[in-house]
């Protein structure tokens, strides 16, 4: 390319381009150096006029840049080759600017052979040339340049450079002549470039590209931003009302380079192993064994939570109840699921995948790193006010090392952090302790007047750099990793409010200490910047460090993954009784117990009110609350004291960006450890660490950042183009998602951002019909992309599909960021089902679903059904049909034929299956589809606000009483239901009964996930079924 | 110093009456034969040179004249402080579309919008099926500004955005080179937004010089 070429695509499309030309700097200027004498390479420049019309007051200013070709990267460093210059890449770095006005001034002399001519024909002055020079073409002409507050600031010395291109050095100067006339600047002032914002504002996106790039290699991105859509990130936009698409364009651009980046520069992945531990000691000193705390049990402890020795003193549980809908591997409830994760978080299921390499392979089973932190350390009134001592620290270290036993030689401790009672401790594998590195330690107290140390945190970050791989023999490969780089891990020790009516209190602990822990960063000064200063690029450094600032403190989020321990004191809001009698209740499956008390935990609460700890997750809890348990007199079958109710006070919590992958392993009380009134609580994880080139992830960013650097500007060339506007779904059916793909093609040779918007502010973005993926996206040039758009009709939207018209239309809008809005209109055929509608609905259709059209179909109120003819017909058909019933509700029937039996009920079409089949298959899916129908009902049969009057009923004649308060449909469906499993309970053993009745009850009886009341027993739901069955 | 004004924009029509064309030759001063139907709506902007002292930037908003996206116009008139509804001379039906896209932005658009209704493809008076007596009539009864124009050939394009221009309530001057601007253009286009959001058509810009 040439320099011209190359000077073009520098430059923004706001700015122009006056004049280019070829260079040599004169670095010496000793008379005997002549610039004829081949000049070193190195001096070599291109300057270029540039200027910038304001858009608001049509004024003009120029600047002088001065610019060196960037070098192809050398990739045989200090080997060959050490003659031959390194390619020349096609770009360029800003070594000066030279704004143009005040005493800015471009002199020129001839060079060649006749010096003393020179010297006298120097024009001080002003950018006029004698015409005898210029009219030499082949001379070598010297340009000395006053920068515009003249040489007093720069030594008396102007900027001077050889050049030969006479036309070139005409055009240059004419332009400086131009614009300095067009200047409105006063001789006498002087700009300061980086902090002016009134003039040579223009200039600046030349340089935000240094610090954008020394943000993105060195500062780590705030993990709860990571975390979050990008398209939340996003400022509000609809049709017609553009956001700040400046701004979303550089979040968009930001986190396109730091994802394309890193993928590009990993080489792999290696697992790291961390065993974390929380306890809170009551002031007490070890004094017991603390190995199951401290090691858990070291055989196949990864990935398996059911390693962890079932303690003794655990209430022994009921084994995981060998029916359980939940565990069959042909899920037939898998909508059950799907309902109960719209409100607690789906528990991460570790993905089977080949193992990754261990970062250690020596001790693989062993945990790498582990990390315990300690609150009420200390009670005594003097540690809180004079924290000095820390023999309890080495006690407890003691304490640990000696419960690692034989394994204590393969560990060290790296750091500690102690505030008054709360201490955090990080031991390392001995044999990974170099690879652990930039250590920083952090506390903050968070107590009364939020200083005393009796409440707060302690933290410390550590970057972990894996091990270099031994293949490093091939290192010219491509997979050769020579630097590599680090992963940080941020761990977090808290002690937060108590009591239990103080969970505001716990919350904004919660948001001090994340706001109040923080790291210094020494990596920011210490690596990028330095990195610029050899560019010897002053205004670049001027600018950059006035930008971003040096060493802006990072807090627990900005790195890779954070772990968040302690005792939080979250407690759990149901009653003091319930709660023991639940926790008491041996017939209720475990996990389920649990699951049904931590939808009152405050702290799950607080994550999913986003109130406190958002972003954070937490392995499924599947131990006792921790909390509190007394030695004397004063408590419970369990061992909890009377006084307190037991909750999940102690917790390991974590959070991750997308490179850092962690996999729970275990999360477990240890309840015989009982010096203290908590249990101590541990977790087992591993951490994927990404394998990359330090070296060849910076150059990424850089070669990323250069693809998208001209993001933000409003070229209106080419642009976003999408193939087929009008996308229809066809017909769309109730559980079968259809795909569609919309091709959006960059036709333009710029990349270009985009997101949908909404129609309005306040309106979706998409039909409720409908999911797209993803919802932004940038596009280099040429580059074609395609969007996911499925039209998903579920137990969510049936009910309101419904309702509506069955031609479902809507238009999505893609907004090119900084341009066009594209409309893309969707259509589909709704096809309407009996499923997901409420009982007293579907008893006031005409007919079968698909023959109704709008809400005037409906018979009166007065008139309808007395139970929907769809459940009917399904009952009908299982009590004539004979065949065996023994595993009827325990396997699900085929997919094929449920999807056939709906059809039917839908369209009111007869069933293709006659009753008098003996077909064990199809009666268990005509078992299935009924069951499905009833679960899909918006409310249970029997709503969850009679269940607890259900479970006060102790006899067939009660129960018959609850009833009574239902609405007339759900009688008649309870009745009918009931009727065929009393019919079928009849030729089944007792045993079978009691499964059958523990697979419906909890469906006809389905909790209300948004009650405020604790849901009762599932044995005591099946109880109350039975009673309908006998 | 000079005085920039900026104000928000709007074309109204029926489908193939020229919208696109319209704004192409203002912007750029290009025309196409052959030109694809607007599928959404393009943001475009140009400046309006009134005399040495004065410009008007108008942020364009060209939108799609097909029926099915008749639904979506509103959220482009919003807050738009003028309208160039377009009919082709050359198809009566379009004046009669042009009509009902008035009688929206009368009750719908904000009260003080400035509205012209643009006859264009007057390249092909030839065929002319909409006569200029009845056009103007329309537009003087309804107080709207009335051109024809070609898209085409440029006649009369310039000016009808010229008109407009001056037609417009130019009372407070911009921001011009205001002291407190800060960051590079991207913030002051973040500026321009927040005004143009926020701020009450004909009211450009508070001085802050
Ligand atoms: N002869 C002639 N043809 C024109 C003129 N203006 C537009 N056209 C042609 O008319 C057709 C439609 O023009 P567009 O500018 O795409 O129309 P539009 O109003 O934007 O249409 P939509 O985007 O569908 O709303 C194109 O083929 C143009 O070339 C004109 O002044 N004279
Ligand atoms: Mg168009």
């Amino acid at each position: 390319m040439s320099s011209l070429a190359i000077a073009s695509e520098f430059i923004r499309s706001s700015d122009e381009l006056r004049a280019v030309l070829e260079v040599t700097q004169i670095v010496n200027k000793s008379l005997d150096s002549s610039p004829q004498t081949s000049p070193e390479t190195r001096d070599r420049c291109v300057l270029l006029v540039v200027s910038h019309k304001d858009d608001w007051d049509l004024t003009e200013e120029g600047c002088l840049f001065v610019c060196k070709h960037r070098w192809m990267r050398s990739t045989s460093t200090g080997v060959a080759g050490a003659n031959a210059h390194p390619p020349r890449s096609d770009e360029l770095d800003i070594q000066k600017v030279l704004p143009i006005y005040g005493e800015f001034a471009v002199a020129m002399s001839q060079t060649k052979r006749e010096i003393l001519e020179l010297r006298s024909s120097i024009v001080n002055s002003a950018v006029t040339a004698p015409k005898s020079v210029l009219e030499q073409p082949r001379s070598v002409i010297t340009l000395n340049i006053t920068p515009a507050e003249g040489l007093a600031h720069d030594n008396g010395t102007p900027l001077t450079f050889a050049a030969e291109d006479v036309e070139g050095l005409k055009q240059l100067l004419s332009e400086c002549k131009s614009l300095k006339e067009a200047s409105e600047l006063d001789g006498s002032e002087v700009v300061n470039l980086a902090q002016s914002t009134t003039h040579f504002n223009w200039i600046k996106p030349y340089f935000s590209k240094k610090t954008t790039i020394a943000a993105l290699t060195s500062v780590p991105q705030d993990l709860r931003q990571v975390n979050q859509p990008l398209l939340d990130r996003l400022s509000p936009s609809c049709a017609g009302h553009m956001g700040d698409d400046h701004a979303d364009v550089r979040v968009m651009r930001d986190d396109w380079i730091r994802v394309q980046a890193k993928e590009a520069s990993r080489r792999g992945k290696q697992s790291l192993t961390i065993r974390l531990g929380t306890f809170n000691v009551n002031g007490k000193m070890p004094t017991q064994d603390l190995s199951s705390w401290v090691q858990g049990n070291v055989q196949n402890k990864v990935n398996d939570p059911s390693a962890e020795p079932k303690s003794a003193s655990t209430p022994s549980l009921p084994p995981l109840a060998k029916v359980s809908p939940l565990v069959l591997t042909r899920n037939p409830f898998d909508w059950i699921i799907r309902r109960q994760s719209s409100k607690t978080k789906v528990h991460e299921v570790p993905v089977k995948e080949d193992p990754l390499a261990r970062v250690d392979e020596e001790h693989p089973d062993d945990p790498d790193m582990l990390v315990f932190g300690f609150q009420e350390l200390d009670l005594s009134t003097e540690a809180l006010l004079y924290s000095t001592s820390n023999t309890r620290e080495d006690a407890w270290c003691h304490a640990i090392f000696a419960s690692l036993g034989e394994k204590a030689t393969n560990y060290d401790k790296l750091a500690s952090k102690q505030l008054v009672g709360m201490l955090i401790i990080v031991i390392v594998k001995r044999s990974l302790k170099p690879c652990f590195g930039d250590v920083k330690t952090s506390m903050t107290g968070a107590g009364i007047l939020g200083v005393l140390g009796n409440k707060g945190g302690t933290a410390i970050r550590v970057s972990f750099t894996p091990p270099r791989p031994p293949s490093t023999l091939d290192w010219t490969s491509s997979n050769s990793v020579n630097q590599p780089g680090p992963t940080t891990l941020t761990f977090v020790n808290a002690h937060l409010a108590a009591f239990d009516e103080m969970v505001d209190k716990r919350n904004s602990d919660f948001h001090d200490l994340s706001r109040r822990l923080t790291f210094e960063n020494s990596a920011y000064s210490n690596s990028s910047l330095k990195e610029h200063s050899e560019e010897k690029s002053d205004v670049v450094d001027h600018v950059a460090t006035q930008t971003i600032g040096l060493n802006p403190p990072l807090n627990v989020y900005e790195g890779d993954a954070v772990f968040w321990m302690g005792d939080l004191n979250y407690r759990v809001d149901v009653q003091d009784h319930e709660m023991r009698r639940t926790l008491r209740n041996e017939e209720w499956e475990t996990r389920d117990k649990f699951d049904a008390l931590l939808c009152f935990d405050q702290l799950k609460k607080a994550i999913h009110s986003k109130k406190a700890f958002f972003g954070f997750q937490e392995c499924q809890i599947s131990h006792m609350p921790t909390y509190r348990f007394s030695p004397g007199l004063m408590m419970d079958k369990l061992g909890y004291d009377l006084k307190r109710k037991p909750a999940w006070t102690d917790r390991i919590l974590y959070m991750h960006g997308s490179g850092c992958q962690i996999t729970p392993g275990s999360y477990t009380g240890h309840p015989q450890i009982t010096l203290s009134d908590h249990r101590p609580v541990s977790a087992y994880c591993t951490v994927q660490v990404d394998l990359y080139d330090l070296d060849e992830h910076r150059v990424n960013i850089v070669k990323r950042f250069n693809e998208v650097s001209h993001l933000d500007s409003e070229s209106d060339k080419g642009g976003l183009k999408i193939e087929e506007t009008l996308i229809d779904f066809g017909q769309i059916h109730y559980g079968k998602s259809v795909e569609r793909r919309l091709v959006i093609r960059n036709i333009g040779k710029s990349p270009r951002a985009f997101r949908f918007v909404p129609v309005q502010l306040d309106s979706p973005i998409h039909p409720e019909w409908i999911q797209i993926h993803p919802m932004t996206g940038i596009l280099l040039g040429e580059e074609t992309t395609e969007i996911l758009l499925q039209a998903d009709v579920n137990d969510s939207n049936a009910q309101h599909l419904n309702s509506g018209d069955k031609d479902l239309d809507g238009t999505l809008i893609l907004h090119t960021m900084l341009g066009k809005d594209h409309f893309v209109s969707l259509s589909a055929e709704y096809q309407r089902t009996c499923f997901a509608n409420k009982l007293s609905w579907l008893t006031r259709l005409r007919g079968p679903i698909r023959s109704f059209k709008h809400a005037a179909d409906l018979l009166p109120e007065s008139h309808s059904r007395n139970a929907p003819k769809e459940i009917i017909r399904l009952v009908n058909w299982l009590m004539t049909n004979n065949a065996t019933s023994e595993q009827i509700f325990m396997e699900t029937g085929k997919e094929d034929v449920i999807d056939i039996i709906r059809e039917c009920l839908d369209t009111g079409d007869e069933f293709p299956y006659s009753p008098q089949t003996s077909d064990t298959q199809t009666r268990l899916a005509f078992a299935s589809t009924l069951l499905r129908l009833l679960n899909s009902l918006p409310e249970a049969v029997i709503p969850s606000h009679l269940h607890p009057r259900c479970l006060e009923m102790s006899n067939r004649d009660e129960a018959f009483e609850v009833l009574d308060e239902l609405h007339p449909a759900a009688v008649n469906v309870w009745i009918s239901v009931t009727a065929f499993l009393h019919f079928v309970s009849q030729s089944l053993k007792e045993e079978q009964v009691r499964r059958i009745a523990s697979v419906l009850a909890p469906i006809l009886l389905r909790d209300d996930i948004t009650s405020a009341a604790l849901p009762i027993p599932p044995n005591e739901k099946s109880k109350f079924l039975m009673y309908f069955m006998e | 110093m000079s005085k920039q004004f900026q104000f928000k924009l709007v074309l109204l029509g029926e489908s193939a009456v020229g919208k696109s064309s319209l704004v192409l030759r203002f912007v750029k001063d290009q025309f196409d034969d052959y030109r694809e139907s607007t599928i959404g709506a393009a943001f475009l902007t140009q400046t309006v040179t009134l005399d040495d002292q004065t410009t008007v930037k108008f942020e364009i908003w060209d939108t799609a004249g097909q029926e099915r996206y008749k639904s979506l116009a509103p959220m482009y008139y919003r807050n738009a402080n003028c309208a160039v509804v377009v009919y082709d001379i050359t198809q009566s039906a379009s004046l009669e579309k042009a009509r009902t896209w008035i009688r929206e932005l009368q009750r719908q658009a904000d009260p003080s919008i400035v509205i012209a209704l643009c006859g264009n493809k007057l390249d092909l008076a030839a065929r002319r099926q909409v006569s200029q007596e009845e056009a103007k009539k329309y537009a003087e009864e309804e107080g709207l500004m009335w051109t024809e124009t070609s898209a085409k050939t440029g006649e009369g394009v310039t000016e009808i955005f010229t008109e407009i221009a001056k037609k417009l309530p130019l009372t407070a001057p911009s921001a011009a080179r205001a002291g407190a601007r800060t960051g590079g253009p991207a913030t002051r286009t973040g500026v321009d937004l927040n005004r143009q959001s926020g701020s009450a058509p004909g009211q450009p810009d508070a001085c802050n010089c």
